[in-house]
């Protein structure tokens, strides 16, 4: 990340913020998208972060830090998005369903359905740490320096996080086992 | 039993399926509100002490001992000299406040938050129009601003009620939690029961000395007041002294009951119909509209009607799409013309081009003071929501106040996507 620009962009520049913006913003959608599990949601979880982020640039200490401290605006504002997706119950989204990219088998279909109605009922901030850790790959140092948490909350988060989606991963393993053994 | 190493593969795998590009459409949304989206004003501006030689360095240590040892406290900013510009001179602030470069001449009255403060010609006071609530932080509208005209240095100054519940010992101790948040050691102030009394008009109060900011907060009355002194850049040449701080805090005059209350909005009301929900008091009914608003008439059954016990007020809601080619300040226009015409003199609210702007949710919209009643406007999404608060009596009967309108308003969220075309009987 260039640091000229984004202390140009702490100053005002918005054209400086807007080069950021190009860098990061897909990183940032990504995540998003797969914290919230709906394009809708992690759009306007996306937008609110970006106007965020301008506002409180000036606020920014380290500038080298500016990716992680971006990061940080965006899974808040999906905090946000999470718990304004609760309000409208009587209006609620329909989720769609992404296809797989490649051809498989109708086990790990069943994986994947399993994974993400279990995902789905975690609480937003145990989604938010298991996106960090397993999909950007970030460690828990890091990840709990970013969101500004102890490290024994984000552990506690991934833990509780992964003990849920295991469990109902291999649920539903035993399952397709159990089908197997029937035939 | 699956093992660790296969799970892990499963979740990444899983992980991996959806979407690589962000939406040019959210990004281009975000520029657009960016481009008439002020940046917030930095109050902690020098976290980083600019470079010192070593003897340099020794003299603020003595410095800050000597300070500390005459009762005083170290004045960090004023320690600080330009980033990047020669080393620091240390001064401490003596106890004793010299001189002050300002003729305190003029006063400001706080319209919401209970309190005087003397204030020089050509500051420039920017009052609060929604109470202040702990996370709005420290900018309007929720605080009183107080820009000191030749100075880089502004105050920001807020009350409210102490929590039912709380005391002002804990609500200093969670206060300090959220201001310390990625503060370096040594500039967070240290724990509330260690900061230092300072005089606040009549009152005593303490000092919550931040590394380059300064807050200092009194309980009179059963209302928690706080002010704080920011700083817009490096420059200590240019900020205010902690004396003249001081000796702006000594003319402070407290009028706690007049200070507003801030609505406590613990429910939510989901529109059924027009994409939107708000955030709603204990005990409040809601009616929504049993017909899709179409013209300018926004009254029920066009309206979801939501009424707050033991007053005479409601607030109704009413939106719609914009019809097409009708721009959103065309809308307002006509809107503006068909409603006011059989007010009172004085009471139609302006020009909409006057009318002053607070934050809807996460929208700016525009609100227009009438006599009785409070407009505010916003487009959201290609749809005009229209939100009018409303008091079925002139005087006698309680009222929510504008401020508490504007509060709720805050709590908004917006999701015109959903919004009915029509509403079924």
């Amino acid at each position: 990340m260039d640091r000229d620009l984004v202390e140009a962009a702490r100053k005002g520049d918005r054209e400086a913020f807007a080069v950021l913006v190009h860098q990061v913003s897909d990183s940032l959608y990504t995540v998003a998208h797969r914290i919230l599990r709906d394009p809708g949601l992690a759009e306007d979880a996306l937008q609110n972060a970006l106007v965020l982020a301008w506002r409180r640039l000036p606020h920014l200490r380290e500038p080298d830090r500016f990716e992680a401290w971006f990061h940080r605006i965006l899974v808040h504002a999906c905090y946000d998005e999470s718990q304004r997706a609760r309000q409208w119950t009587a209006n609620v989204r329909v989720l769609p369903v992404d296809g797989p990219t490649t051809p498989d088998g109708s086990a790990a279909i069943a994986d994947r359905d399993q994974l993400e109605r279990a995902f789905r009922r975690l609480p937003v901030d145990q989604r938010a740490v298991f996106v960090l850790h397993h999909y950007l790959g970030l460690p828990l140092v890091e990840i709990a320096q970013m969101l500004e948490i102890p490290p024994g909350t984000a552990r506690s988060r991934l833990h509780y996080a992964t003990r849920t989606l295991r469990s109902a991963f291999e649920t539903e393993a035993e399952s397709i086992a159990q089908e197997g053994r029937l035939a | 039993m699956t093992d660790d190493r296969s799970f892990e593969r499963a979740a990444r795998s899983w992980l991996e399926i959806g979407p690589t590009d962000a939406p040019e459409r959210a990004i281009e949304a975000a520029f657009l509100e960016i481009d008439t989206t002020p940046q917030e004003r930095d109050w902690h501006v020098p976290w980083r002490l600019p470079k010192m030689n070593p003897p340099a360095r020794a003299l603020v240590g003595v410095a800050a001992v000597v300070a500390l040892l005459l009762g005083g406290v170290v004045l960090l900013p004023a320690l600080t000299g330009p980033i990047g510009g020669p080393s620091g001179t240390p001064t401490a602030s003596p106890s004793a406040s010299p001189a002050s470069r300002f003729s305190l001449k003029a006063s400001f009255t706080s319209r919401l938050m209970g309190y005087s403060i003397k204030i020089a010609d050509g500051w420039v006071a920017e009052p609060a129009t929604i109470p202040w609530d702990t996370a709005t932080d420290n900018d309007p509208p929720g605080v009183d601003s107080i820009t000191m005209t030749g100075t880089d240095s502004s105050l920001g100054i807020a009350s409210q009620p102490i929590p039912a519940g709380s005391t002002y010992e804990q609500f200093l101790g969670r206060f300090h939690q959220n201001t310390i948040a990625g503060v370096p050691a040594g500039c967070d102030g240290g724990d509330p029961s260690t900061w230092k009394p300072v005089q606040i008009g009549p009152e005593t109060g303490v000092l919550q000395q931040l590394c380059n900011a300064t807050i200092a907060f009194a309980d009179v009355g059963g209302r928690i007041y706080r002010f704080a002194w920011g700083n817009e850049t490096f420059n200590a040449d240019q900020h205010i002294t902690e004396a003249e701080f001081k000796d702006l805090l000594k003319t402070v005059t407290f009028a706690p009951s007049s200070g507003v209350v801030p609505l406590v909005l613990t429910g939510t009301f989901a529109s059924p119909s027009y994409g939107y929900s708000i955030g709603i008091g204990d005990g409040w009914t809601t009616t929504p509209a049993t017909k899709a608003w179409v013209g300018y008439t926004n009254i029920e059954p066009f309206v979801d009607d939501i009424k707050a016990p033991g007053t005479d007020s409601t607030i109704s809601v009413g939106s719609q799409a914009l019809p097409a080619g009708t721009t959103f300040d065309a809308w307002v226009a006509a809107y503006h013309a068909k409603t006011s015409g059989d007010v009172p003199a004085g009471c139609d609210g302006g020009d909409p081009s006057t009318w002053g702007t607070t934050p809807i949710g996460p929208e700016t919209g525009h609100y227009a003071l009438l006599c009785n009643a409070v407009d505010a406007l916003v487009e959201v999404g290609g749809r005009v929501y229209v939100f009018t608060l409303g008091n079925a009596t002139i005087g006698g009967t309680p009222h929510l106040s504008t401020p508490q309108f504007l509060q709720t308003l805050t709590t908004v969220t917006f999701d015109p996507a959903v919004a009915v075309p029509s509403i079924a009987p």
